[in-house]
């Protein structure tokens, strides 16, 4: 990365989580601002979202997943001094849930999300169907590697300059192993877009 | 990736794209920040909590044309099974059963206010009228400091 691009680069309009924000607002809900608190939840749900449902639950049960690790946090609050710490508890404390609730109904099939969900948006602008396929190709690259790396590059999208050490305990990977583990991840991925001949990624 | 390690632009455009397209494919339920808010503005602070998990998920409201429903919720320590009807009023009541049973404090907290009741001496309770909406069960044991609440539904 060069050092004149920004460090929290915008994506969609919504930036990437932002610690340094994040950690003024932990300390107000450390001390009981509940207002202060739901800001958190709102930077950190869409995050926590991607957890659950990384763990096959459907749609429902990831939402109440994510809903219980929020709970539990209020009579552990006092103890998460950092930003780190705290998305490190908070996705513990969904993937342990999640994993009970699929204990739960271990019977049903896990869902995914695949490709067949993707609809067709109307006709498009010739620069929307370039953009769509892009998304396509990615995505079916993507399903092409192993699950373990599918799962991280989910969760890295989602959150990243994370401290490593503490992030990788949560995420069930040896300590300091996320780092070279999601450049393989993403070295792998980009041999696969740029082998792709047809594609736009090229 | 450069030689150290780093990020160089195309890998931050993939993972942003990978973002997209998570946000495309699997969004977050619209409500469920909401629901987070609102489960969490509990007024008990620094309390043990423990959560209920669904373990009878509900019928989606009305589905074969029914107005009832019951959902079971458990947790290491307590078993709450409830029954949800529509009133005429569109307003819900509830039936519920607490296990292990006993005199234990009861609220529903929704849009419009908690609603306080006691589970009686066999572990029923009942709540007459509940505005429909979002609806979240605490329960305070007797005898004990900690809480019981279930996750935050759209009733």
């Amino acid at each position: 990365m060069s050092s004149t691009r920004p460090s929290r680069p915008a994506h969609g309009g919504k930036p990437f989580t932002d610690y340094e924000g994040l950690a003024v607002l932990l300390e107000k809900a450390r001390r009981g601002d509940r207002r202060a608190l739901g800001q958190v939840a709102v930077r950190l749900t869409p995050m926590l979202w991607q957890v659950a449902r990384a763990q096959g639950l459907d749609s429902e049960r990831s939402a109440d997943a994510v809903q219980s690790a929020w709970l539990s946090l209020l009579g552990s609050i006092a103890d998460i001094r950092t930003p780190v710490a705290l998305t490190a508890w908070l996705v513990t404390v969904t993937k342990r849930t999640a994993w009970r609730m699929r204990d739960d109904h271990s019977a049903e099939t896990p869902t995914a999300v695949s490709l067949d969900n993707v609809r067709d948006p109307e006709p498009q602008p010739e620069e929307h169907a370039v953009f769509t396929d892009r998304r396509r190709r990615l995505w079916a690259a993507v399903a092409q590697l192993p699950r373990r790396c599918q799962d991280l590059l989910r969760f890295v999208a989602f959150v990243h300059r994370l401290d490593y050490a503490e992030v990788s305990a949560a995420l069930g990977m040896p300590r300091g192993s996320i780092g070279p583990v999601r450049g393989r991840c993403l070295a792998r991925l980009r041999t696969v877009l740029l082998a792709d001949e047809k594609g736009s990624w090229r | 990736m450069t030689a150290d390690g780093e990020l160089d632009d195309l890998d931050w455009e993939i993972l942003r794209e990978i973002r997209g397209l998570c946000e495309a494919l699997d969004p977050v339920p619209d409500d469920l920040v909401e629901r987070v808010r609102f489960a969490i503005d509990l007024a008990d602070i620094d309390t043990e909590i423990e959560v209920l998990r669904a373990t009878e998920m509900p019928m989606a409201a009305g589905a074969r044309g029914e107005h009832s429903r019951v959902i079971t919720f458990d947790s290491p320590t307590l078993t709450i099974m409830v029954k949800i009807e529509s009133n005429a009023d569109g307003s819900l009541r509830v039936d519920g059963w607490l296990s292990p049973v006993g005199g234990h404090a009861v609220e529903a907290r929704t849009a419009s206010g908690p609603i306080t009741t006691s589970s009686s001496a066999d572990g029923r309770f009942s709540l007459a009228r509940v505005p429909a909406g979002m609806v979240q069960f605490v329960v305070r044991p007797s005898g004990q400091t900690g809480i019981v609440s279930t996750p935050t539904m759209k009733l």
